[in-house]
């Protein structure tokens, strides 16, 4: 392609006069030189590596998750034994750290999901280089989420009385119930999430299944790969399918969200009745989901050797969506404590100022400090391309929306209408291990997938490479070949195709 | 080239020209698609941009069908919930609609999502004919670079203008290497055994909803399977039932000897109960003329009560807050609660009437009769034996002695004097022993 | 699409001509204008009510405030969506839309005007203590309604004055920063510039949304003093957007068939385009739906009174409108790819929307001209059609019309000097 550059008077190549940030060029996605062999070498190098020489550092990490799965297991078989009231929970504070929890880890979920949908539907290319681990962070998370309402009803045993199934007595579930709504939200998006992150997967297992040496690995991932081809008549429905699915999904995470605030919202507790839950929810949520994403990759990245393909740009625009999705949040708060005054109801009056002065003042004011004012670091460039400090952050943030949580729960719950309901909760070693080890089941499961799974979405990557266009750069260079004729698109500056 | 006289060789699947980069890849395919062939297809690691015009290929129906589903989805979401919350069994929650839209968009919104994306998932499957775990072009060794950095063209001998020279030389310009692929000589087909076992598994899934539907149709004397007992046999002793616990076996125990249950104390029969002391049931053993037996309600009142100014004041201050809710303040049947029910018709809903007092019927009753109604209840009227205590009761029925005595004086008996002591307001309503009128 | 991609020449783009129709579109608006306001002082304007506790002016003029807060609401809902769009195109240094953010530029030029009109519809008469729209203003209704008079503090004259100079101070400033560094780019082509607003744009987006929100507060949501919802900024802003997206799609369908944008604005565009259209009447029907669930199902009665007046008696047609209309129908409407990369079809839906969100800030807003008259239940009395509904919107898109065209005037009908432009015209949708 030849465009008349508008700029050409300036003087000076594409990326010499502005530097790094010049805004007639888009940075590479995929740096260093790089081309689709060693891109495939280097992601489906990580689970070909043979079990018996598995890394020290993943045996580890799986060591340590697995001990806390193992007391998730205890804590769990305890309460199921003895009972709900192991928990804290109390009069009035009948909801306390299991529904916090539930909270917490949907919302995690929801940033696999709006990276795999919503930025693929806004054509943002980069998202190619986390959509992959972010979709199955996102599944994980929700495994842990429905966990805790699993459990927290008393009699799990009969917990498929949620289900509308016939029964001897034709009674049904009451749908009119956000808590029912819930149940469908959830696993809604759990199946969707699932069937998602499955498909996006399936050219890679087959990439594999074809690179397999060993027979065990050629049956399995040939299986799950369902004998994909790459035949690009395939790849028609296939590409057809997944931008369905991203439209799809993309309501879908608003609604389950939503669903989950209308849990708080549509009751008429102070502090949780009022309209914003619904979108103020959704954007926490994600402000949590792409803290977590950065908390995993950051590591990943350095010790599976991908900072070519998740680059510093990459965590770059994180942080943005981060802070963008803070400030939502932070939007949130001074819309409910504004209208708090402007509505003139007195108990939702209380209800904030006991929040920020009552006894649970402290819970309130690590969740401002977390969400609303660590992240403003993040309009500075260099703090977001800094590894160090995006790690903190991204851990801050993650426990201010867990406060965030429990504050909305507990003080609204401690201190509703009746002084004489009063009550303040505190969590027993049950609510605390049960939480500890749900994060065991998270990073159990991620752990897993990072050992056999393929990380990064391959064949997405070389979509957005420039090799991957008619007319740029031609040749694809061989692995044996060092330095290939011809390679005009490789060079670090290279220009993206123009999805736009 | 096959050599279909040989029975060991088999026709070749097809030619497959490699490339290694993304141009020649479409160069080739719009020569294929431009020579008129019609079994064959490109490979290629990643969705190539173009490839579909390239190859002519045609938009694909998934997303209709998707929208069909999506469709069914709102119907089956909001009618599922109609008809179970509505309909199936109505469920009552606090007097509010039985059928409000509202509240069931969330779950009707995530039944459509949910049928939209199954449907797109195993459609985008099912159109492609996935799974597909046996195909000739995984035996061919070249063949694996494809997934991973290599492009393919590959034409199969099935097509009808196959010709292997021209073939190869339509596929060699820009290509890498071009290679034949083997037929796929394992059987493509399912196990025999497969199909066994797949019938035997159906059949054997038949046979929980076969039991279910015996169980709806059949009848049993045996009780039912219970898998989770919790708390549905409790070690406690049931009345009328035996008990291991007590030597005797039995359940239902007399009182502790010495002792009188609350509620149980017969001092006085014609206190406790309205009775004449010498009979132990109203219908007494005496028989009057018609043959009917005679009631032994007390027709005064009990030996252990004074009726005096003190005792009506009690009892018209119990009655006030007990009775003249419903049967008025005047005991003519029209407190507030009886004439809220008239406004609102309540008498549909099986209300009765509270009764007037002051008619013949209840002046008819003895005062014992009274007494029995006031404790245990009448028709739909609930017993205040309960609430109010006995000698109050007493003091009730003795209030309305004196409204009835009060309501039937005929005014124009009374003496002059008597009759210009009523207060102004009643002197019109009533009528004096010289006045005309009133009533 | 490998095609050879050239910048069009300056001269090529340049709109030109636009002054006859900015004037007849001011001559227009201002008929328009004195119309309304005639007509409210006519006979016609029906009875006039006993003022004294609770307007200082005949019934009439009240529906004559109220008509014109609708169409202002209206005109600076699409100006609004308009800055919002260009801040953030310049936030997400978005490619695709280069090619119409100029058309984005343009529409915030109606701020001007209707800063005059919104002073001299809603600021002047509460300063002189006119009630005829805001019973707030009238300091005997606010001394008679307690959860009135505790809002003092904030809804009182003087202070509305400092807000609505803030707000028209942050937006008029906010479009000519982004606009005037636009246009000089044209001239200069320094991609500098382009960094430049960039980097506002962050700031920029924060203060927009607070801005918006806390303006939808002070013209619409204190129509009825009692009621309260967190969620009206955002409400207000899915549907400024909304509106402004249709905007945009006849905008440029005009500009192409005028010449301006041949060949540059392509289909891809409008498919874009057409998306956001329909992302923001799913977003707009998500949000109306959070509103109106939390408060029906909580069931409050100092918060359901809101939607008592709109959706009972002879409001509920409108309600049932809206969410067939403004909802479902475009929604099953705009979802296909066909609708969205063709034109007229887009152009269709595009003016749907428009008149449809016209239909929305009605329902926000009439049903407060009947609350608190004394025997008129909102629900009974219905949506007050008059003929000065058709005339004040006409009169308002008029002025900010003329505005809009006056600044299109003698420009680049797009950013030429912008350095993402030729990947603007490259692009191809899925």
């Amino acid at each position: 392609m030849a465009i008349t550059d508008p700029t050409a008077h300036l003087g000076g190549p594409p990326g010499g006069f502005i530097g790094a940030q010049d805004p007639r060029v888009r940075p590479a996605l995929v740096e260093g030189d790089n081309n689709f062999t060693t891109v495939t070498d280097m992601v489906a190098g990580i689970p070909e590596q043979p079990v018996e020489k598995t890394d020290k550092l993943w045996i580890g990490l799986f060591l340590i998750s697995l001990a806390m799965l193992g007391l998730l297991g205890v804590c769990l078989a305890y309460l199921i034994h003895t009972g709900v009231g192991v928990w804290g929970n109390n009069n009035p504070v009948f909801w306390g750290w299991p529904i916090v929890n539930f909270v917490f880890w949907v919302g995690i979920g929801h940033a696999g999901t709006l990276i795999s949908a919503v930025l693929y539907l806004t054509r943002q290319h980069w998202r190619t280089a986390v959509n992959r681990s972010a979709e199955a962070m996102t599944i994980f998370a929700v495994i842990c989420a429905g966990m805790f309402p699993g459990v927290h009803v008393g009699r799990i045993w009969v917990a498929y009385w949620l289900a509308p199934v016939p029964n001897q007595m034709s009674m049904w579930q009451n749908f009119r119930s956000p808590l029912l709504w819930d149940v469908f939200a959830v696993s809604t998006y759990f199946s969707v999430s699932l069937v998602f992150w499955y498909m996006g997967m399936i050219p890679d297992l087959a990439t594999l299944r074809d690179r397999a040496t060993n027979k065990w690995r050629r049956i399995s991932y040939g299986a799950l790969s369902m004998g994909w081809t790459g035949s690009s008549r395939h790849w028609h429905v296939y590409e057809r399918a997944y931008l369905i699915l991203a439209a799809l999904a993309t309501p879908l995470v608003f609604s389950v969200h939503s669903v989950v605030s209308f849990d708080f919202a549509v009751s008429q507790v102070p502090g949780w009745h009022t309209t914003i839950f619904p979108p103020y929810f959704v954007a926490g949520a994600i402000f949590s989901g792409f803290a977590m994403v950065l908390t995993l990759m950051i590591p990943a990245r350095k010790w599976f050797n991908l900072g070519h393909i998740i680059t510093l740009n990459h965590i770059d625009v994180m942080c943005r969506i981060l802070m963008a999705t803070g400030m939502m949040v932070g939007y949130g708060y001074s819309m409910e404590f504004f209208m708090a005054w402007y509505g003139g109801v007195q108990v939702e009056q209380f209800a904030f100022v006991n929040r920020a002065f009552g006894n649970y003042a402290w819970a309130y004011w690590i969740m401002i400090t977390c969400n609303v004012l660590i992240p403003q670091l993040f309009w500075s460039r260099r703090m977001r391309r800094n590894l160090a400090v995006v790690f903190v952050i991204s851990i801050t943030t993650n426990i201010g929306m867990w406060f965030e949580r429990f504050v909305i729960v507990v003080t609204s719950l401690s201190r509703d209408y009746l002084p004489s309901s009063w009550a303040y909760f505190s969590p027993t070693w049950v609510d605390v291990c049960t939480f500890i080890g749900s994060f065991g089941l998270f990073l159990t499961l991620f752990l897993l997938f990072i050992r056999f799974l393929p990380f990064v979405a391959m064949s997405e990557v070389k979509i957005v490479m420039p090799a991957a266009h008619a007319g740029h750069g031609g040749h694809v260079k061989d692995r044996h070949d060092a330095h290939g004729h011809g390679d005009h698109g490789h060079s670090k500056h290279a220009e993206v195709p123009h999805h736009g | 080239m096959a050599d279909s006289k040989s029975a060991t060789t088999t026709t070749p699947y097809g030619l497959v020209g490699l490339y290694t980069n993304v141009d020649d890849l479409l160069a080739a395919a719009r020569r294929v698609r431009d020579a008129g062939f019609t079994k064959w297809d490109s490979h290629t690691p990643f969705p190539v941009h173009g490839i579909d015009p390239a190859m002519g290929i045609k938009r694909t129906i998934l997303p209709w069908i998707t929208l069909v589903m999506g469709l069914t989805g709102v119907v089956v979401g909001i009618v599922g919930q109609w008809w179970v919350n509505a309909h199936g069994y109505a469920f009552q929650i606090s007097g509010k609609p039985i059928w409000s839209l509202p509240a069931n968009i969330p779950v009707a919104f995530e039944v459509t999502i949910a049928f939209s994306a199954f449907t797109t998932f195993f459609g985008m499957l099912a159109i492609n004919r996935l799974p597909r775990l046996s195909h000739p072009l995984h035996r061919l060794t070249a063949f694996n670079r494809v997934t991973s950095d290599r492009f393919a063209v590959v034409i199969e001998t099935a097509d009808p203008r196959f010709d292997a020279g021209q073939v190869k030389r339509l596929l060699a310009t820009g290509a890498e290497s071009v290679v034949e692929c083997p037929a796929d000589p394992t059987h493509a087909g399912l196990p025999g055994w497969f199909h066994g076992v797949a019938a035997i598994a159906t059949c054997l899934t038949l046979i929980p909803l076969a039991m279910a539907y015996r169980g709806r149709q059949a009848t049993s004397e045996k009780p039912r399977y219970v898998v989770w007992t919790d708390m549905s046999f409790q070690r406690k002793a049931k009345p009328q039932r035996a008990s291991e616990l007590f030597q005797d076996g039995r359940a239902a125990r007399k009182p502790v000897p010495g002792t009188i249950a609350v509620g149980q104390i017969i001092d006085d029969q014609e206190l406790r109960f309205g009775v004449e002391a010498d009979e132990i049931s109203p219908v007494g053993t005496e028989v009057g003329p018609n043959g009917v037996p005679l009631s032994q309600w007390l027709t005064g009142f009990p030996a252990a009560i004074t009726v005096d100014d003190a005792f009506l004041d009690r009892g018209e201050q119990r009655f006030d807050i007990y009775c003249s809710v419903c049967h008025g303040v005047r005991a003519d049947g029209l407190g507030s609660v009886a004439l809220r029910a008239k406004d609102i018709r309540a008498t549909r809903w099986g209300w009765v009437d509270p009764k007037n007092l002051l008619a013949s019927v209840t002046v008819a009753r003895s005062n014992g009769e009274l007494f029995h109604i006031a404790s245990h209840g009448i028709s739909t009227m609930k017993g205040y034996a309960s609430q109010i205590s006995t000698v109050d009761r007493w003091a009730i029925v003795a209030w309305v002695r004196a409204l009835q005595n009060s309501q039937a004086i005929d005014s124009r008996g009374a003496p002059q004097a008597e009759y210009n002591d009523l207060p102004p307001e009643l002197l019109g309503t009533v009528q004096g022993p010289q006045t005309e009128g009133g009533r | 699409m490998q095609a050879h991609v050239s910048i069009p020449a300056r001269e090529q783009v340049m709109l030109r001509g636009l002054a006859k129709p900015a004037t007849l579109a001011l001559v227009v608006g201002v008929i328009g204008l004195i119309a309304t306001v005639g007509y409210a002082y006519s006979p016609m304007a029906g009875e006039w009510i006993d003022s004294s506790k609770y307007a200082l002016a005949p019934f009439g003029t009240a529906n004559m405030g109220h008509s014109l807060l609708v169409a202002i609401l209206w005109a600076l809902g699409i100006c609004l969506g308009g800055l919002f769009f260009v801040i953030l195109q310049h936030l997400t240094s978005a490619g695709w839309s280069v090619v119409v953010r100029r058309v984005g530029e343009g529409v915030t030029a109606g701020l001007v005007p209707l800063f005059f009109l919104v002073l001299g519809v809603v600021v002047v008469p509460v300063l002189m203590g006119s009630s005829y729209i805001y019973d707030w203003a009238d300091p005997v209704y606010a001394h008679d309604h307690p959860l009135v008079e505790h809002k003092h503090p904030y809804l009182n004259g003087p202070f509305l004055l400092v807000r609505v100079l803030l707000y028209f101070a942050i937006w008029i400033g906010m479009a000519r920063f982004f606009t005037q560094h636009s246009l000089a780019q044209d001239e200069d082509q320094d991609p500098r510039r382009t960094l430049k607003m960039q980097g506002a744009s962050g700031v920029a987006m924060v203060v927009f949304a607070l801005s918006l929100t806390f303006a939808s507060f002070d013209l619409s949501l204190c129509l009825n003093p009692e009621w309260f919802s967190t969620i009206y900024g955002v409400y207000f802003f899915a549907g400024a957007c909304m509106s402004f997206y249709a905007v945009l799609v006849l905008l440029s369908v005009c500009f192409e068939k005028r010449g301006q944008l041949q060949g540059v604005v392509t289909v891809e565009h409008f498919h874009d385009i057409g998306k956001f259209l329909f992302a923001f009447v799913f977003f707009w029907s998500y949000v109306a739906f959070s509103q109106f669930m939390i408060y029906w199902y909580g069931d409050i009665p100092e918060e359901t009174g809101w939607f008592h007046y709109r959706m009972w008696g002879e409001w509920s047609g409108v309600a049932i409108a809206l969410t067939a209309g403004h909802f479902l129908i475009p929604m099953l409407g705009l979802i296909s790819r066909h609708v969205k990369r063709n034109r007229a079809a887009l152009s269709f839906w595009a003016v749907y929307c428009l008149v449809f969100h016209y239909i929305d800030v009605y329902w926000n807003v009439m049903p407060e001209l009947h609350n608190g008259v004394p025997g008129q239940d909102p629900a009974l009395v219905g949506p007050p059609w008059s003929p000065m509904d058709l005339t004040a919107l006409v009169g308002v898109a008029g002025v900010v019309l003329f505005a809009i065209l006056k600044r299109f005037d003698n420009k680049p009908a797009l950013a030429i000097g912008d350095p993402r432009l030729g990947e603007s015209m490259k692009f191809e949708n899925f």
